[in-house]
This record gives structure tokens, sequence and C-alpha cells, in this order.
């Protein structure tokens, strides 16, 4: 047996890596060879004493303390850089008391994308339905009926509040509209027009479990903490939590949000 | 066109619940990669009892240091959190972490500061009183022996014998074969055994 090979077998019987198999095939090449035999029974005995040695050791309260001091430090760090500003912004835009303001926000920066385009793009619009006509076409269109959807939304009489059958349309049109800002502008007015009674609450939580837009999120989140509170709320923002593809921002918003919502409930 | 009339049917996916405390270590990684700086807790919760015990005994028992140790390791693997690979084990890559953190302090210090002389350690009784006594003075003689073996030879024996690695975990963060593996924690076993029997034989004269 070459020494190298010795010293593989020794370990894994030592570590106990063998199979009954092998450490007989081990054993029994060394059963001739008294200087091999020797070292093994070294070896085992200093093994076995290596597991006398006191290696629980107790871990100091401090480095606990310590670490999460450290890493509270490095996440503050890190929300004052410029990205975590960016996003809070964002947050900020899109959470803030009244509601209106966020569609006010959302049909300005269209309406400003309109003006843009219009006066700068015309060329560009044109060359490309020179060479993609059908594309072109298409992704207009698609566009064109987005923006009317959402202008139907806006045009929605609420005196004082809108009907039974435009909420169920509205509801509707949360539910299956592909569109994200035509989403928004529904829930928007929705939330703006309506008392949230049992369904509407029911509602909002269902969607929120739904939901894939971390923006609708975030709206859904609002509208259940400004007038849609229920328990179940804090059960499905908790769920919400552990999901793995949980947006930072929502998820930051939950925990800003879940506090308020259980305080709630307290007694 | 009414928007009421009918609207676009989308497709809404269930995305499977998972509880933060089961999610692999490649998810916490991933998690963290993302910006999600807290996880960084929950893998400081699953491996700061292991990695400071190992400190501990690289160390030779310095508690202040291995706690340092522990928390710069941690940081490090924030810091350097784009580098990890999420098909290699989590456990392997952190104690690779640790094992740099803590040659970089070597480097940093003089070598005597870790010098055996440092240890905090009693000098055996010559008078072997009882059955119970006699074990006592092995543990010590043979936690001497550990202590007086070179940084890299008694990191192998604490690898393969206490943190419960197997040879090619080990192989991969020292960054060799198992065989060499195997090799090299065989010579260190056999300078062990050759520091205790010096030190037993001190011990009779």
């Amino acid at each position: 047996m070459k020494k190298e090979e010795f010293s593989s077998s020794l370990m894994d019987k030592l570590a106990g890596n063998l199979s009954e198999n092998e450490a007989r095939a081990f054993e029994a090449s060394i059963a001739e060879k008294k200087h091999l035999q020797d070292e093994y029974q070294l070896f085992s005995e200093i093994w076995d004493q290596l597991e006398n040695i006191d290696t629980d050791h107790e871990v100091p309260e401090s480095l606990s303390q310590n670490f999460y001091q450290q890493l509270a430090d490095e996440q503050q760090k890190q929300e004052n850089s410029f990205t975590a500003r960016l996003h809070r912004l964002k947050e900020e835009l899109f959470s803030a008391s009244p509601l209106a303001r966020n569609l006010s926000f959302g049909l300005f920066l269209l309406a400003f994308g309109f003006i843009l385009g219009g006066k700068f793009n015309t060329n560009k619009i044109e060359v490309n339905h020179t060479i993609q006509p059908a594309e072109s076409n298409s992704e207009a269109a698609s566009f064109v009926l987005s923006t009317d959807k959402i202008q139907q939304i806006h045009s929605i009489k609420a005196n004082p509040s809108i009907d039974d059958e435009t909420i169920q349309r509205l509801k509707s049109i949360i539910e299956t509209e592909e569109n994200t800002n035509v989403r928004l502008a529904a829930l928007n007015k929705l939330n703006l027009n309506t008392k949230a009674d049992g369904s509407l609450k029911q509602f909002y939580i269902q969607q929120l479990e739904r939901e894939q837009s971390p923006l609708i999120q975030v709206e859904l989140l609002n509208s259940i903490i400004e007038n849609s509170r229920t328990k179940e709320s804090i059960n499905t923002m908790e769920t919400m939590l552990s999901k793995r593809s949980l947006n930072p921002i929502v998820e930051e918003k939950i925990h800003k949000d879940l506090p308020v919502l259980r305080a709630s409930y307290v007694e | 066109m009414d928007i009421f009339r009918g609207s676009t049917n989308r497709m809404h996916s269930t995305n499977k619940i998972t509880p933060l405390n089961t999610l692999d270590d490649s998810v916490l990684m991933e998690k963290l990669q993302q910006g999600q700086t807290d996880k960084l807790g929950l893998l400081f919760e699953r491996y700061h009892k292991r990695l400071y015990g190992f400190f501990m005994k690289l160390t030779r028992g310095k508690q202040a240091l291995s706690e340092d140790l522990v928390q710069n390791t941690f940081f490090r693997v924030l810091k350097y959190k784009k580098s990890y690979n999420p098909d290699k084990k989590f456990s392997t890559w952190v104690y690779q972490i640790g094992r740099n953190v803590f040659y970089d302090q070597c480097k940093k210090k003089s070598n005597n500061e870790y010098a055996v002389d440092d240890f905090t350690y009693n000098e055996p009784s010559t008078k072997m009183e009882s059955p119970f006594d006699e074990v006592d003075e092995r543990k010590i003689i043979l936690q001497k022996a550990l202590d007086e073996l070179p940084e890299d030879k008694r990191e192998i024996i604490v690898l393969s014998r206490y943190e419960g690695l197997k040879y090619k975990e080990i192989g991969d963060i020292l960054d060799c074969t198992e065989n060499a593996v195997k090799v090299k924690a065989h010579r260190a076993l056999k300078q062990l055994k050759e520091n205790y029997t010096r030190l037993e034989k001190n011990l009779a004269i």
C-alpha cells in the first residue's frame, strides 16, 4: 500500500467514511504490516482523545448585540444612499393622502408625454410606420385604448358616491385588466368615491393576495390602511412578507403598515 | 369603445409561500444580493455559533478576538455578496471567508499575538492523585499539543474533527483536492501525536 493511499484510507476510517466492506478491506490490507497497524492504532487513540477536548464554547451575548447594532448602522447607511432615497420618493408619491394626488400626477405625466411626443417624435413615428406599419399601429392602438379607458374611468360621475353597478364594473377592471395604469385608475376611483363596506374590504384583501404589480400592491395597502382595515389583512400582509418574490418597496411598506394595523386590534 | 363592456383577461399566478426560517441559505443570499440587508441576520443566527467555536479553536481561546472575527466574517459576506455562487454551499463559502478574515488578522498582528505563551494554560501537576485527574491532565496536554501546532495544521484538524465538514467540503474551503486534505490531515495528526508525546515526557521528568 502506497503512503498516500494509506493516509487517505486511514483518514476516511477515522472519520467513519468507510462502509463495512471498505473498513474490512482496509484492516486486511494492513494486517500483515506491523508498522502500519501501529500507526493506525496510534492515530485512532489521538483521534478519539480529540473528542474529549472541551469544544462547546459559550457564545457571549455581546456578539449578537454588537452584530445587530452594526447591521442596523449598515442598513441606515444604505437607506441614506441615493437609490434608496429615490425609492422612498416613489413610494411617497404613490402613498400620499389624499389619493387623488396619485391620479392627477399620473394624468399629468401622461399629458406631458403626449405633448413631448407630439413635438419631438413625429418624424420617428413616421419612419417606424414605414418599416413596420402593422406593429406600430397595434402598439399605438393599444396605447390609445388604455388612455381611453383611463379617461372613461376619470369621467365617472360620483354624486355623492358611485352606484353599485359601477362599483362592480370597477372591481371587474381591477381584477382582469392587463394594463397597470388602467387598474390603478380604477382602484383610485373606487377608493375615493365609495364607503368601504365589508365586501369591499374583502375585495381589497383578495386583490392584494393576487396582485403582481408592486405599484398596485402599494395602492391596495394604502386603501386598506386608510379606510378598510380588517384583522384578516394582518394575516395577508404577514403571508406576503414570506414570499420570495416580494418587491422590496412593498416589503418596506408592509413593515411600516403592519404595526399600525396590529395596533388597531390590540383591544 | 366602452371600457365596461369587457376587459382583457389577465392571468394571476399564485406564489408558493415559504416561511423565512425554512428558506435555504442560497435563497437568503439571493435576497441579500437583491439588497435585503436584513437577511444577513438570519444567516448570522444559523452560523455564528459554529464560526465562534471555529475561531475560538484557531485563536487558542481568545474570546474577544473570536467575537471580532465572527463579526468581520459576516460583514465581509455582506461586502462580497455579489461574488457568492448559489451552486456552492453557503457553509463552505462562509468558512472560506472566515479563514481569510483570520489570516488577514494574523498578518496584521505580529506572530506573538498567537504565540503559545499567550495561551492561558495551567501547567499540569506532576502528581496524579486519581484516575479522574489523570484524564483531566491528558485533556490539558492534548489541548496544549493542539495549540502548539502551526496555524495550517491546527486549522485542518479543527475543520475535520470539530466542524462536521466532509473532506470534499474542506477541500473547497482550502482550495485543494479531497485527497490532499486527507494527506494534510494525516500529517497534522502525526505532528499532534509528536507534540503530545513530548509534552507527556516532559511532565514525567
